[in-house]
Order: structure tokens, then sequence, then C-alpha cells
């Protein structure tokens, strides 16, 4: 995925265009302030908020031409929130993920169940769910739309460490699947234990700055700045 | 923490299905045998295939098409009651939230107090036809404004809000074209708000079933979508569902089928509100494949037996239906709130 020359939009003040490649097998890490933009940033990388100027490109398509369904065969989206009054039980909406992804390769959901430990609340509805069980659960959901690229909005903010931990295991399985993960996060911690972070985007007030790989004590100096 | 099956055909298993038929079944059964009209079973038998006798008027222009339209409308409405808690992912929300119901009373308001009184002198016109004209006239405006502006609404509680202002317009007029009309056409309009499936007749009944068995397919094809879209506009635009579209789409099926059933049975009250929570605790599924064709039975099923009901005793439909509706809706509530998590 590229995006190129890319304007945010409803930033305020506005930051420098951004040009930045996402190549498959690499997870970049998304950091910066409280309303910097960072959801922004991967809502528009996601075609769910059209950029103020610029363009975001998978395989050479414009994703923003891209009619919705066959957007959700490449990109999966996690929202920081998990979803409140759904009735879905976690392996039904897992299955409808399935069902939304490409019809190839398809990732068996009772194993996306198994790698984030949900196989217990496999038939709970997910209004049911503490926040923490119900965002693994949409995690669980985004990887098995089995799409070339998962966008995560803050993905463990509302887990424990060993959910954390899960979490990006099976991320580490989706990145050696050769998948592109773009994650936001506030989580040095586990980003820096992680080791798979390939690119930093650091959110600073004129730009947006683009480091190789993740460095907490880089990150914070660069956020204290 | 409470478990909840979901088999995505069937839910808890073939037995609802069954309740639900059979309660439906029963209830058409009843509403032809017995009616104000006492008649022994032989007569019964002897109107139902067409005798000479005075059974066969009875049962055929009368009680045959009340129970269709009576089935017909309940099972419309219990849809569109489901597609609105859907869209606004709000239990409280039913047919009548478009602001559709309104507009169809103020029709029905304008052609019984204003025009009747005018054209038909002090008594005002009474009749079933100019009534059905006028809601049709005044719920099918609602719903074209609603396509309307629909590119406008940024949110949906824009939508929630058209309806519910657009509720306290229609009040505010019905009002006052209440105030200065006769006592005849008072009583009329009055009567047309209690609800009747009576009126209507064997074509507009068989049309509002095959419209009722429309909208369930439409629904059951788009079962997968509508269940995505349980998780949030955002989370099911990433799955694939356009927001605008489903939306759009939602509004007009919802629209389509409570300006058809007011227009022909006045507003009826709870039974869109109050039947999915019904077949959900049933089926113990929310799952949209299951749910809609069970409140297409459920919803039947209980405007028949209200409209039964309600006829023998001599009471309003819509009495009925709120003394019923209500409770299930409160037991529901509070059933939800008490299993917490």
């Amino acid at each position: 995925m590229i995006a190129s020359q890319l304007v945010l939009p409803r930033i305020v003040p506005s930051i420098a265009p951004l040009d930045v490649a996402f190549a498959a097998g690499s997870m970049t890490a998304v950091v910066g302030p409280n309303g910097c933009g960072k959801s922004t940033l991967l809502s528009v990388l996601c075609g769910l908020l059209q950029p103020q100027a610029g363009r975001v490109e998978l395989g050479g398509f414009d994703i923003a031409r891209m009619p919705t369904a066959e957007r959700a065969k490449h990109i999966a989206w996690v929202a920081s929130t998990p979803p409140r009054g759904s009735a879905l039980s976690v392996r039904a909406t897992l299955e409808l993920a399935a069902r939304c992804g490409p019809a190839t390769d398809a990732v068996s959901t009772e194993t996306i169940l198994d790698q984030l430990g949900l196989m217990a609340y496999a038939d709970t509805a997910l209004d049911r769910l503490s926040d923490g069980w119900a965002q693994r659960a949409m995690i669980a959901r985004a990887l098995a739309q089995n799409t070339r690229v998962i966008a995560l909005d803050e993905p463990t903010a509302f887990l424990d460490l060993p959910a954390t931990v899960a979490v990006f295991e099976a991320l580490e399985v989706a990145l050696n699947q050769g998948r592109t993960v773009i994650l936001s996060s506030h989580d040095f911690t586990a980003l820096e234990r992680s080791k798979k972070v390939t690119n930093t985007l650091l959110f600073s007030r004129s730009h947006i700055e683009h480091m190789a790989g993740f460095d907490a004590t880089v990150v914070s100096k660069g956020l204290l700045a | 923490m409470k478990h909840v099956r979901e088999n995505i055909s069937l839910g808890t298993g073939w037995w609802p299905w069954l309740v639900l038929g059979a309660f439906g079944l029963l209830g058409m059964f009843c509403s032809v045998r017995w009616g104000t009209v006492q008649m022994d079973l032989d007569a019964f038998i002897g109107g139902l295939y067409c005798g000479n006798g005075a059974e066969t008027p009875i049962i055929w222009h009368l009680r045959i098409p009340r129970a269709l339209m009576a089935y017909g409308a309940g099972a419309a409405l219990a849809v569109a009651g489901l597609l609105m808690q859907t869209l606004f992912r709000n239990p409280l929300a039913g047919p009548s939230v478009l602001g559709i119901t309104s507009g169809a009373s103020l029709g029905v308001a304008w052609v019984t107090l204003v025009a009747g009184s005018i054209w038909a002198g002090s008594s005002g016109w009474a009749g079933v036809g100019i009534e059905v004209l006028g809601a049709a006239l005044g719920s099918f405006a609602v719903l074209g404004l609603l396509m309307a502006l629909m590119g406008r609404f940024s949110t949906r509680g824009g939508l929630l809000i058209f309806g519910l202002m657009l509720g306290y317009l229609t009040g505010a007029l019905v009002t006052v074209m209440q105030a200065g009309a006769s006592a005849g056409a008072l009583r009329a309009f009055v009567f047309w708000g209690m609800g009747s499936f009576a009126e209507a007749g064997m074509w507009p009944a068989l049309t509002t079933l095959g419209l009722g068995a429309i909208a369930i397919l439409m629904t059951w094809s788009k079962r997968h979508a509508l269940d995505v879209w349980t998780l949030g506009s955002a989370a099911a635009e990433s799955m694939g569902v356009d927001p605008k579209k489903t939306a759009r789409g939602l509004v007009i099926w919802t629209g389509l089928l409570a300006a058809w059933v007011t227009a022909w049975c006045g507003p009826i009250a709870f039974l869109g509100l109050a039947t999915p929570h019904g077949v959900r605790a049933l089926l113990q599924s929310s799952r949209h494949g299951a749910v809609v064709w069970a409140c297409g039975l459920g919803g039947g099923a209980v405007a028949v037996w209200a409209d039964w009901l309600a006829h023998l005793a001599g009471l309003p439909l819509n009495a009925v239906l709120s003394v019923v509706g209500a409770p299930v809706v409160i037991a529901v509530i509070l059933r939800k709130s008490n299993a917490g998590i």
C-alpha cells in the first residue's frame, strides 16, 4: 500500500503531506499525542474517510475508487473501541468477516479463535463480553477477514498483558503470511517488546516523521520535545 | 456469563417455528370460524365451500379478507420494525419512527375533518375509501419527503429527529383541524386512529401479504450485511457494507411497508415495535436470516389473534395491541438489563 501526497481531513493545524509506502510483511506503528490524527490517518488508509488531497493506492488501484465490498477484500480495520449492542456471537462475527474477505486462502475461524484465546467465548454474544474481550474479538474478526492489509486503531488499549501478547503473536503470524500491518498505539512497551515493528510514523506539530524500526526512547523524546 | 446459541438458520431448533406457524394458523381458523354472527359447523362448511346460504358472503367477503389483511399487515409491520431497530441499533425503534404514521394521520384528518365537512356537509365523509386515500396521500408524501432529504441527513440521529419533529408538527395541525370539526367528523377520525383490518377487502389483503413476503425475501437476501451492520457503521463499511446504501434501502422498505399498511388499516400500535423483541427471545438469536422469517410469522399471528379478540370483545384493535405489546417490551428490556454482563 502506498500513500502519496496525502493530506488528512479534519486535522488542525494541518501537517505536511505524507508520502509513505507500506510493504508486504511489514508492521508500521503510528504514534503521536492525543488528537494528532492517528485515527484519521488509519481511517483514510482504509478508505473510510476521504483524504483532503493525495491518494492511497493498493496494487496500483486508488482505494477511494474501489467499491466498498471490493475494498473489504483487501483492507481490514479495527476501531479503537469495541462495538456496543451487537448480539452476534464471536464465532458468527468471525464467520461473517471471512465471508467479506477474499475467497482464496481462507484461514479457519477456529484457528484464529484459538490464537487469541477466544475459544471459551466463541458462542457468547459480543454485548455480553467485557471491553477487553470484545476488542480481542474485533481483532480476531479483522484477521478472519483475511486481507492483505490490516489496520488497527489502538488495538491493545483495553487489553491486559496476556491479551496484548496474544494479539502481537497473532499479528506476527499475519506478517509471516506476507500481510501488511499498520497500528496506532500508546503502548510503547508492547511495541518495543514485539521486535516486529519495521517502521514508525511519529506525528509532530508540522509533519509526520518516518523512522525505521521502533525505539521507545527516541519516540518518547520526540513526543516530549 | 450467559451463552447464546446461534445456529445460522434455525436459532434454537424447530419448535419455535412450529409454535409461530401453528399460532398463526389457529388464529386464522378462529377468526374465520367464529365472529359476531354465530354459525354452526354445517353452515360454516357450507359457507366455506361457497354454498347458497348467508354464510358464504360473510366468510368470503368479510372474515377471510379480514384475517388475511391482519396476517399480512402484522407481518409487514413486524418486518418494518425489525428493519428500523437494525438501522438505528435501537430497541425502541418501530415502523412509526420515520414519521410515516404522522403523515397518514394528517392526511386522514384533512379528508375527514376539513374536506369532508366542506363538501359533504356537517356530518363529514365517513367512507372507508376516502380515509384510505387520505392516509395514502399523507404517508406517501412523508415517504417522498424522506427520500428527497435522505442525502442531507448526515447522521441517523438526524433522521430520528426528523420523524419526531414531523410527529409534533402533524399533531399540532391535527389539533387545529379538530377544533373546527363537527362531532360526526371527529368520531370518524377517532375511529380511524383505533386501527382496523376489517375495512380493506380481498385484493388489498392479498397485496399486503405479497408485499410482506417480498420484504421478508429482500431482508433475507441481505441477512449477512444486516448482521454486520450491528457492529457499527464504520466497522460494517470496513467489512464491505456500504452505509449510505444500506440506510437508504432500510428507509425505503420500512417507509413502503408502513405507508401501505397505515393507508389500509390506520395506525397500528406496538406490533412493529414489540414483535421483533418477542421473536428474538423465542429464537434466542438475533441473526437476521432467522429473525426476519419469525417476524413475518409472529407479526402475522399476533395481528390475527389481536384482531379476533378485539372484534369478539367489541374493543378497539389498538387498545388490545397496546395491552399485549407494552408488557412484552417491558419484559424484554427488564430481562436484558437483569442478565447484564
